[in-house]
C-alpha cells in the first residue's frame, strides 16, 4: 500500500461523494419545495412569500442552488432547518453522533459473533451444530428490524419487568446504566439482524477455504485441526468477510434508520424520517449526505484493511 | 422438467421453500374468498380479543377479524415483493448486459454512476424516492425497485464480462454472428440462473421492505390490511392482545423464508457443476 | 523380512452419489519395495488420485472405504487413531500433487508453511537456515529471497520444488506425487522429476509416481501399474510392458504415444498453394483503466511483434513455444477475434482490421479452441451448438444435416439432442470440431486443442484431424506446447518467442 495509492483512494472517494451530493439535491429538487415554505408561512401573502423565494434564493437555477449549498456544506454552513429553525448541522451533527454509537457498538458485538458462529457452522459441517446454527439464524434473515424490534420490547422491555426502557435515549453522561439499558434492545435488534446475514455469509466462505487446496496441504503435513483451522483456514476466510462486512454496513445504516424509529432513538434516522414526513429539505439532504460519507468511509475502511492483511494485494498496490 | 423436480425433491431447502411458496399461492388467489369475515368490518363489542372460534386469530382493536386481515393481506404483501423486483430485473438486467457488453468508455461511465448511487445505502435511497413521490403502495413499490436496480445491473454486468469472455462467444463471433443472436441465445441463457437466485432473495427482501414502509406510514396506508401496518396499529395494544403483532409477524416473517428456502434451493439446482 | 514401504491388498473405494454408490477403486493391489519407484498410469477417471488420498487416509467424507488393506511400512492405516494418523502424516506418507497455484497458503510466507513441516517432524527447534538448506537441496535458485516470498510470487516449478521440500523434511518412507508436473512445460517436468528420483535414492524411500502420461514417467520407474476405470489392468517392469504390453487398453495407451501418430499424417500435397499470408502482423493489448479511452494510455506492449507466416493450403503448419509467448494471440487475430494492425492476405484480398473480415473469410477459416468445457454454450443442446453455423453458411441445417456433421467426427447421431454436460471431454471436443467444420473451412485453427484430453482422446482426435485433412484438404494451424506430437503431426514448423516467429528446422 504506497501513499500514492492512498491518495487516489481518497480523490476517488472525495470525487463520489461530490457526486453523491448532486444527485441527492437533484432527487430532493423535485420535492414540491415551495410547499415547505408554505407549511412554515401558512398564513403568507403571494407578495410575501415571493419575498421568501428570493431570500431562500428558490428563485435561482438548480445548479446555482447547488453550487450555494454544497460550498455551503464545505464551509460547515447547510442551512437552517425549516421545522427547528436551527443550524442544519447543529441539528444533524449531535443525530449522527448517536447513530455512530448505536452502529459501532453492534458492529463489535456483530461481527465478533457472526465470524464465531459462521466458522463453528463451516467446521462442522452437515453435523448437529451446523444444522442448529443454521436453525438459530435463518429467521433473522427473514423478518424486519421493526418485528424483530416490535418483539423484542414485547419479551424484554414490559413495563411489569422493568428491565429496559421501550424507548429513548440516555446518554453517557448521565450514568453507565441508565445509556446500556436506553442502548441495549436497539443494538441487540440490529445485532440479530446482521448476524444472521452475515454469520452465513462467514459459514460458505469458510466452507470454500476448507475445501481449498492449501488447507488439504496443511492437513497432510500432519498439523494439528487447530493450527490448520487458525493458522490455514482462518486468514484467508477472513478476507471475503471484511469485504462482506463492509458492503452490510450498508443493511446496517438501513436498519439504524427503523431501528430509531421503533425505539424513539434520536439518531439521525430518525431525525431523517421526521425531516421526510415534514419535507425539512435542507436536513434531509444533510443527513442523506452524511450517511453516504459514513458508508463510503466504512468501505474505503474495510479496503485499505484488506489489503494490509492479503500478500496479494499489497503487493500489487 | 422432470429431471428437475426430481432434484428439486432431493434438495431439502428448495423443496420447503416450494411448499410454503405453494401454500403461499393458495393465499394469493383464494385469500380474500377464504377470509372469514370482511377485513374492514367492525365488531365493536369484541375488540382486542384474543383467538376463539368466532376469531380464529383474535380481533384488533376496532373489532376487526386478524385472520381475515392477514389472508387478505397476502395478495399486495407479494404482488409488492415481486412487483418490485421484477422491475429492477428488467430495469437493471437489460442495462447491465447491455453496458457489459458493449464495454469501453459507456461501460466505464455507467459503471461509476452506479457507484454513485450504490453509495447511498439501499433502504435511505428508496426512502427518499418515497418521500419525492409520496407515500402510497405503488410508490414504495417503485421507490423499493428504484433501489434494487443498481444491484441487478452489477450482477447482469459482472455475468456478461465473464461470459462474453468465453470460448463459446468467441467462436460465434469468429464464424460472424450477429450480436442480437449472441446476446439472445449464447449469452443470456447462462446469465440467467445467477439473476433468478438472486431474484427470489430479493423478493423476501423487498417484501420486508416493503413492511417496513407502511410501518414507517410510507407505503400502505390504513385501513388496508397491510401486514407492516397491522404491526404498526398493534405497538398500542403490545401488552393487551401480543396476537396482534405475533401473527403479521409470522406472516412476514414465513413468506420471506419461503423466497429465501426457494432461492437457497435454486442456487443449488441451477449448478451446472451439479448437472454432470 | 523386511516389511515393504506400502501394501495393498484387494482395496476398494466407492463414493456416495445422489444417484447410489460409484465405485472408483475395485480390488487394487500392489505391494513397493522401501526405494523402489512404482508408476501408476491413469487416464481421467481411473480413481488414481482416490488411490493418493486413500493411502494417506484423506478421501472425501461421501468416500467409502470398500474392503481391502493399506500398510505403510508394515502398519495398516485403515486402523489408527487420530495421533497416529498425524504421526503417519508427519513422518511416513508425504504427498505431492498437481501443481495448482492454490497448494500453498496464500497468506503465508513460502519459507515459513516448510518450516512449519520442518518442525512438526524432524526439529522442533528448526530455524531458518534449516529451511534454506533444505531449499538449497531442491535447487531453488536463491533460497533466501524465495523464503520470504508468497505463493503469488513464485513460478509454478518453483512451487513444485517448496512443496517436494516440505515432503523430504520429514525423510518419509513414501513419497506419492500425484501428476506432480502435468502443469509444468516439457523442460521443467523433467528437471522436477529427476530431482524425485535423486532424493529418493538419496533418502532410500519408495516413490508411488501417479501419472496419465506414460512417456514422462516410463524412464524413470522401475515398475508400472496401468490403471482404468478403478481396475488395474496390468502391472510389471517397466521394460517388459513397454514392449510386450499383455492388455488391449496397455496397447492403446502405447499406440496412443505421438511418434505412432506419423504414420498416419498424410502427405505434404507437391506444390501447396498459400492459403493465408501473413504480413507484419502485431497485436498490443491495451492497459485497462480510464487513461486508454481518454487515449492517454500510450499503447501496451506488443504481444505479436510483426509476425510473417504463409500457411500452406491442405496441410498442416504448427506453432510451437512456451506460455506466454503469443502463440494463442495470433489464433485469435487470424479468427478476428482481437484487434490487429498488419495485414491478413487471402484469396489475393488484403485485410486490415478485424471488422473487414467478411463473411467468405470467416467461414473460411474457423477455429476450435483448448477447451472444450467453455468453448461449448452449457445451455444449448448440440443440435443447435452444431444447427446455427450450418444455417450461417446458408447449408441445411435440419437433423440430418446435424446428423452427417457428427458422422463425420465420428460420433452417433442421438447425441443431437444431448447437452455438453451430458459428454465426455472426448466427444465435447469433436462436437467443437464439428461446429468449425459446419461452414465447410479452408482452415482451421487448432489451439491447444487436445492438451485438456486423455492420451488416448488425443490420439483418437489427431487421427480424425489427419482423415479430415487427407480427404478434404483442409489446411490446419496447429498451436501445441507438446513437440512431439508437433513432430507427429505438422508437415511445417514455426517457433514462437516474445511474439515473434522463426521457423524450425524440420
Amino acid at each position: 500500500m504506497s501513499l500514492a495509492h492512498l491518495l487516489r483512494r481518497l480523490v476517488a472517494l472525495a470525487v463520489i461523494l461530490l457526486c453523491v451530493s448532486a444527485l441527492v439535491f437533484a432527487i430532493t429538487q423535485i420535492l414540491p419545495g415551495n410547499a415547505a415554505v408554505m407549511i412554515l408561512v401558512q398564513n403568507a401573502t403571494a407578495d410575501e412569500l415571493r419575498a421568501l423565494e428570493v431570500q431562500l434564493g428558490l428563485d435561482r437555477p438548480a445548479w446555482v442552488q447547488y453550487g450555494r449549498w454544497i460550498g455551503g456544506v464545505l464551509a460547515g454552513d447547510a442551512g437552517i432547518s425549516m421545522t427547528s429553525s436551527r443550524p442544519v448541522l447543529d441539528v444533524v451533527l449531535p443525530a449522527l453522533g448517536r447513530s455512530l454509537i448505536l452502529a459501532g457498538i453492534t458492529l463489535a458485538v456483530m461481527a465478533t459473533g457472526a465470524v464465531l458462529l459462521g466458522v463453528a457452522a463451516a467446521v462442522r459441517r452437515g453435523r448437529l451444530a451446523d444444522f442448529v446454527i443454521s436453525a438459530l439464524v435463518y429467521p433473522g434473515v427473514c423478518v424486519p428490524e421493526f418485528v424483530v424490534g416490535t418483539l423484542l420490547v414485547v419479551l424484554l422491555a414490559r413495563p411489569e419487568l422493568g428491565w429496559f426502557p421501550a424507548g429513548g435515549y440516555a446518554p453517557l453522561s448521565q450514568g453507565l446504566l441508565g445509556f446500556a439499558r436506553s442502548i441495549a434492545l436497539p443494538a441487540l435488534t440490529l445485532t440479530i439482524i446482521l448476524t444472521s446475514r452475515i454469520s452465513r455469509q462467514v459459514r460458505s466462505e469458510m466452507i470454500d477455504v476448507l475445501k481449498s487446496d492449501y488447507v488439504r496441504t496443511a492437513t497432510l503435513k500432519g498439523l494439528p485441526r487447530r493450527a490448520v483451522l487458525f493458522r490455514h483456514a482462518l486468514p484467508n476466510a477472513m478476507l471475503p468477510t471484511l469485504t462482506i462486512l463492509a458492503l452490510d454496513i450498508g443493511y446496517l445504516i438501513g436498519g439504524t434508520v427503523v431501528v430509531e424509529e421503533v425505539f424513539a432513538y434520536p439518531g439521525l434516522g430518525r431525525l431523517l424520517i421526521f425531516s421526510m414526513q415534514s419535507r425539512d429539505l435542507p436536513v434531509i439532504q444533510a443527513g442523506v449526505l452524511a450517511m453516504a460519507v459514513v458508508y463510503v468511509t466504512a468501505n474505503l475502511v474495510a479496503d485499505l484493511l484488506h489489503s494490509a492483511v492479503d500478500p496479494r494485494v499489497r503487493a500489487d498496490g | 422438467m422432470a429431471e428437475g423436480w426430481s432434484r428439486l425433491a432431493r434438495n431439502p431447502a428448495g423443496l420447503t421453500g416450494a411448499v410454503i411458496l405453494s401454500f403461499l399461492l393458495l393465499v394469493i388467489v383464494a385469500g380474500p374468498a377464504l377470509a372469514p369475515y370482511d377485513p374492514t368490518t367492525f365488531h365493536l363489542t369484541r375488540r382486542l380479543e384474543g383467538p376463539s372460534l368466532d376469531f380464529l386469530l383474535g380481533t384488533d382493536q376496532f373489532g376487526r377479524d386478524l385472520l381475515s386481515r392477514i389472508l387478505t393481506g397476502a395478495r399486495p404483501a407479494v404482488l409488492f415483493g415481486v412487483g418490485a423486483t421484477a422491475l429492477a430485473v428488467l430495469g437493471g438486467g437489460v442495462a447491465g448486459m447491455a453496458s457489459g457488453y458493449v464495454g469501453g468508455l459507456i461501460d466505464e461511465v455507467a459503471m461509476r454512476a452506479l457507484d454513485v448511487v450504490l453509495a447511498v445505502p439501499g433502504l435511505l435511497f428508496a426512502l427518499l424516492i418515497v418521500t419525492v413521490l409520496g407515500s402510497g403502495s405503488a410508490n414504495a413499490m417503485l421507490a423499493v425497485a428504484v433501489s434494487f436496480l443498481p444491484g441487478f445491473a452489477r450482477l447482469a454486468r459482472a455475468g456478461t464480462l465473464s461470459i462474453r469472455e468465453r470460448d463459446f462467444v468467441a467462436a460465434a463471433i469468429a464464424r460472424g454472428e450477429a450480436h442480437g443472436y449472441i446476446l439472445r441465445r449464447e449469452i443470456l441463457p447462462n446469465l440467467m440462473p445467477p439473476i433468478v437466485v438472486e431474484a427470489s432473495v430479493r423478493v423476501a427482501h423487498a417484501l420486508m421492505i416493503g413492511a417496513t414502509l407502511s410501518y414507517l406510514g410510507l407505503g400502505a396506508q390504513a385501513p388496508d390490511s397491510d401486514w407492516g401496518l397491522l404491526v404498526a396499529e398493534a405497538r398500542d395494544y403490545l401488552f393487551r392482545n401480543g396476537w396482534l403483532l405475533a401473527c403479521p409477524a409470522l406472516a412476514i416473517g414465513i413468506s420471506a423464508l419461503g423466497f429465501n428456502l426457494l432461492g437457497d434451493g435454486l442456487r443449488d439446482l441451477l449448478n451446472p457443476e451439479l448437472d454432470a | 523380512m523386511r516389511e515393504p514401504a506400502l501394501r495393498i491388498d484387494g482395496l476398494g473405494v466407492a463414493y456416495r452419489m445422489a444417484g447410489g454408490e460409484v465405485p472408483a477403486l475395485r480390488d487394487v493391489s500392489l505391494t513397493l519395495a522401501a526405494g523402489e519407484t512404482l508408476g501408476v498410469i491413469g487416464e481421467s477417471g481411473s480413481g488414481k488420485s482416490t488411490l493418493a488420498f486413500a493411502i494417506a487416509r484423506h478421501l472425501p467424507d461421501n468416500a467409502r472405504v470398500a474392503g481391502g488393506v493399506i500398510a505403510v511400512a508394515g502398519q495398516p492405516v485403515g486402523a489408527l487413531d487420530a495421533r497416529a494418523l498425524r504421526a503417519l502424516r508427519i513422518h511416513d506418507v508425504r504427498l505431492v500433487y498437481q501443481n495448482a497455484a492454490s497448494t500453498l497458503t496464500p497468506t503465508m510466507r513460502v519459507g515459513d508453511q516448510v518450516l512449519e513441516a520442518l518442525r512438526l517432524s524432524a526439529d522442533a527447534t528448526a530455524g531458518r537456515s534449516e529451511v534454506l538448506a533444505l531449499f538449497r537441496r531442491v535447487r531453488l535458485a536463491d533460497p533466501a529471497a524465495i523464503y520470504g516470498r508468497f505463493p503469488h510470487q513464485i513460478s509454478g516449478g518453483e512451487r513444485q520444488r517448496i512443496l517436494i521440500a516440505m515432503a523430504i523434511a520429514a525423510r518419509p518412507k513414501l513419497l506419492i506425487l500425484d501428476e506432480p508436473t502435468s502443469a509444468l512445460d516439457p523442460d521443467t517436468a523433467g528437471a522436477i522429476l529427476d530431482l524425485v528420483g535423486e532424493l529418493t535414492a538419496e533418502l532410500g524411500a519408495a516413490a508411488l509416481v501417479i501419472s496419465h502420461d506414460l512417456e514422462t514417467v516410463a524412464g524413470r520407474a522401475g515398475r508400472l501399474l496401468i490403471l482404468r476405470g478403478g481396475e488395474v489392468v496390468e502391472t510389471g517392469a517397466t521394460g517388459r510392458i513397454l514392449e510386450r504390453p499383455a492388455h488391449a487398453y496397455t496397447r492403446l495407451l502405447l499406440d496412443s504415444r505421438p511418434e505412432r501418430l506419423a504414420a498416419h499424417r498424410p502427405a505434404l500435397p507437391a506444390g501447396a498453394a498459400t492459403l493465408l499470408a501473413v504480413r507484419g502482423l502485431t497485436v498490443r493489448y491495451r492497459r485497462p483503466g480510464w487513461r486508454t479511452w481518454l487515449g492517454l494510455g500510450g499503447p501496451g506492449a506488443p504481444v505479436l511483434d510483426g509476425v510473417d507466416l504463409d500457411i500452406a493450403a491442405g496441410a498442416t503448419t504448427a506453432i510451437v513455444g512456451p506460455s506466454g509467448s503469443g502463440k494463442s494471440t495470433l489464433a485469435r487475430a487470424l479468427a478476428g477475434l482481437v484487434p490487429f494492425a498488419g495485414a491478413i492476405g487471402f484469396d489475393g484480398r488484403d485485410f486490415r482490421a478485424p471488422r473487414a473480415l467478411d463473411g467468405t473469410y470467416r467461414r473460411a477459416v474457423q477455429i476450435v479452441f483448448q477447451n472444450p468445457d467453455t468453448s461449448l454454450n452449457p445451455r444449448l443442446r448440440v443440435a443447435e451448438i452444431l444447427g446455427r453455423p450450418l444455417r450461417l453458411a446458408g447449408r441445411a441445417h435440419d437433423a440430418a444435416a446435424v446428423a452427417a456433421l457428427l458422422e463425420a467426427v465420428r460420433l452417433p447421431p442421438d447425441l443431437a439432442g444431448r447437452h455438453p454436460h451430458q459428454l465426455s471431454g472426448g466427444q465435447r471436443q469433436r462436437i467443437a470440431i464439428a461446429r468449425a467444420l459446419a461452414t465447410r473451412p479452408r482452415l482451421i485453427i487448432c489451439d491447444e486443442i487436445t492438451s485438456a484430453l486423455d492420451v488416448s482422446t488425443q490420439a483418437a482426435v489427431m487421427r480424425l484431424l489427419m482423415d479430415l485433412q487427407a480427404r478434404d484438404g483442409t489446411a490446419f494451424l496447429f498451436i501445441s506446447h507438446d513437440p512431439d506430437l508437433v513432430r507427429a503431426v505438422a508437415h511445417r514448423t514455426f517457433r514462437m518467442t516474445g511474439g515473434r516467429l522463426a521457423p524450425v528446422a524440420p
